[in-house]
């Protein structure tokens, strides 16, 4: 007795049977014939796939020393409730979030003694340079910006971050088309064939850093990266000196989601990159699994600069370690008219002059 | 030696012309526009004949017209064409020129082309030329149908002696291309301030995490690549644009169309 196969047709989802009588594969939906063995290597691959699962073992930072933590004064802004923390000895008088002045709290309690910190390496002659720099350049910046901006309130802040270290395993399932054409004295010629694409191995990552202060908005922390973990050392207060730090406000916990999405994507570009040779690739399925997912808390340095403009707020970041400077700039409304209106005419009478050359 | 082969060859090559002379270019004895129907006025007459000599000489391209009552049963077309051929119209040794026949029995219109007559009128600039002159031949004004006629034989000839015979493709109205290039420099200078304006975003969130990839910690141990199946789509190529041609009886080339009014 012939054993029943049943399987699904790749190209429109029917259910295809085994013809004994022609010994062949073929959808009684859309006539794609196939072999036998395709469709049992097809559906193999489809029993290996295994469902997401994204688990962290978040134990970052950790308690405090004895006596350590009497030496950190926090301090409160009134204005935008934002909390910092310094060394005794750093006397903080402005909010670096808001430029408002801020209160003294007292000594820090309640949160956890970061694991690293990177220490400064580049100091405020260097981020006023990198300032300058960042306004260099850019055609629609209004002129007055430049020279209005108090470039010396400059301000060196440690930044918290939730640092992810884990192994992702992937299972990537594509579908991906090549395309050959050629033709003849009659007709032109196109086939497309149409492959099913398996990607499964593991990648590492270390230390996918997620914001941990609400102050400080998410985008532009991911703007200054990469920090380079290399120069970064176990935490010690005496970094603390001449500079304020961010209090964590968001945990580990809730920072998790951000780094899950992060590796999601970069695992799924790294498993691509590797599907070559097609037109078109087109993923079906993709699970992704990580391992060994431990999360620390460090601190990374930042210059800071807050400015009002306007009446709108420009804020200003540069990485305290590598001086990546970012920052988005005020558009000069009147100079983008000018410059829009110029282009068109002037584009617009070549392209008037070129139709008339060719005629038509 | 050389001498001798240099004026043999001299002669064949005279020879060949004056030969080809004699057998293309007998003369036409008959005016460029021959009204046998009599659908014209003597002054009209007169008028349209001077044209269609002016035109004909300006282009080196006879421009004709015959009326007839009747065809005497020959087909519009085999008319035309013997019409043209034994009548000796046409301009220079390869006997360029276009000729509109009209016959009243049946209301035919026929068009004959010859020479280069058939590269400046192509399918497509036939078209043109009678879907402009046969309302008014619908509507008895031979008069205007026949001076449409050679305005439109002077247009097309006008373009082909340019280089590009018409081909269907309508000219751009002023507006139109006024409007393409309005959009055309919008366009660019979107692309162009639109980068400008880029420059003054910095802030952005980073989509991935490729920065802190483990050094060789990457490893694919499964890649498979299988073959599903494909399909083959087979397309007619677009035919190229031209003038149709025909053989007439007397064994020459002609292009043309015709049809009632």
């Amino acid at each position: 007795m012939a054993e029943l196969l049943e399987y699904k047709c790749p190209a429109c989802g029917g259910a295809i049977n085994f013809d004994s009588r022609t010994q062949k594969m073929k959808c009684p939906y859309c006539d794609t014939e196939f072999d036998l063995e395709t469709l049992k290597a097809l559906d193999e691959g489809l029993k290996e796939e295994f469902t997401d699962e994204m688990v962290w073992e978040t134990q970052a930072g950790s308690e405090w020393q004895e006596g350590e933590a009497e030496h950190i004064n926090t301090y409160v802004c009134k204005s935008c409730g934002g909390e910092i923390v310094g060394d005794e000895n750093t006397a903080a008088t402005k909010c670096p979030f808001c430029d408002n002045p801020v209160v003294m709290m007292g000594k820090l309690s309640g949160v956890l003694r970061p694991d690293y910190v990177i220490p400064f390496k580049l100091d405020k002659k260097a981020a006023i340079e990198g300032l300058k720099k960042h306004l260099k350049g850019k055609t629609l910046l209004p002129k007055i910006f430049k020279d209005e901006n108090r470039i010396e309130e400059i301000k060196g802040i440690y930044v918290p971050f939730w640092l992810f270290n884990a192994d992702a395993d992937a299972n990537i399932r594509y579908k991906a088309t090549r395309v050959r054409s050629w033709s003849d004295s009659n007709y032109n010629y196109t086939e497309t064939s149409y492959y099913s694409v398996w990607r499964a191995g593991s990648v590492g990552y270390e230390r996918v850093p997620v914001d941990g202060s609400t102050k400080m908005p998410d985008d532009m922390m991911e703007s200054i990266e990469p920090f380079n973990f290399g120069d970064a050392v176990d935490f010690q207060t005496a970094y603390l000196a001449g500079y304020l730090a961010d209090k964590y406000d968001v945990n580990a916990d809730e920072s998790i989601d951000r780094a899950n999405e992060r590796i999601r994507r970069s695992t799924e570009q790294i498993f691509a990159s590797t599907v070559k040779g097609y037109t078109s690739v087109i993923p079906e399925s993709t699970s992704i699994r990580l391992r060994n997912g431990k999360a620390k808390y460090a601190l990374y340095p930042v210059w800071l600069l807050n400015t009002v403009w306007n009446g709108k707020r420009y804020t200003f970041a540069m990485n305290g370690q590598t001086g990546k400077f970012v920052g988005d700039l005020p558009l000069d409304k009147a100079a983008y008219w000018r410059w829009f209106g110029g282009l068109t005419a002037a584009c617009g009478i070549i392209t008037f002059l070129i139709t008339f050359l060719l005629g038509l | 030696m050389r001498k001798i082969v240099l004026i043999f060859l001299l002669a064949v090559i005279f020879l060949m012309a004056s030969v080809s002379y004699v057998f293309a270019n007998n003369d036409r004895h008959l005016p460029l526009l021959v009204d046998d129907a009599d659908l014209l006025t003597d002054s009209e007459e007169e008028l349209l004949n001077a044209k269609l000599e002016s035109i004909s000489s300006k282009h080196k391209c006879e421009v004709a017209i015959v009326t007839v009552d009747s065809l005497n049963g020959e087909d519009p077309q085999d008319y035309a064409d013997d019409f043209f051929d034994y009548n000796g119209y046409g301009y220079g040794i390869n006997d360029d020129g276009i000729l509109l026949l009209i016959s009243m029995e049946y209301s035919d219109w026929h068009i004959t082309t010859h020479g280069y007559a058939i590269k400046a009128f192509t399918d497509a600039g036939l078209d043109y030329l009678s879907g402009e002159f046969l309302p008014y031949l619908s509507d008895g004004d031979f008069n205007g149908a026949f001076t449409r006629y050679a305005d439109l034989c002077d247009e097309l000839l006008t373009m082909a002696r340019n280089g590009s015979p018409y081909d269907g493709k309508v000219p751009m109205a002023f507006t139109t291309r006024i409007l393409i290039s309005l959009g055309v420099g919008i366009v660019i200078a979107l692309i162009v301030t639109g980068i400008m304006r880029a420059q003054l975003k910095s802030v952005r969130f980073q989509p991935a995490a490729e920065s802190y990839i483990k050094k060789n910690s990457f490893n694919a141990s499964v890649s498979r690549d299988l073959f599903l199946y494909s399909k083959v789509d087979r397309r007619a190529k677009p035919k190229n644009t031209s003038s149709t041609t025909h053989t007439s009886s007397s064994g020459r080339t002609h292009g043309g169309k015709g049809g009632k009014f």
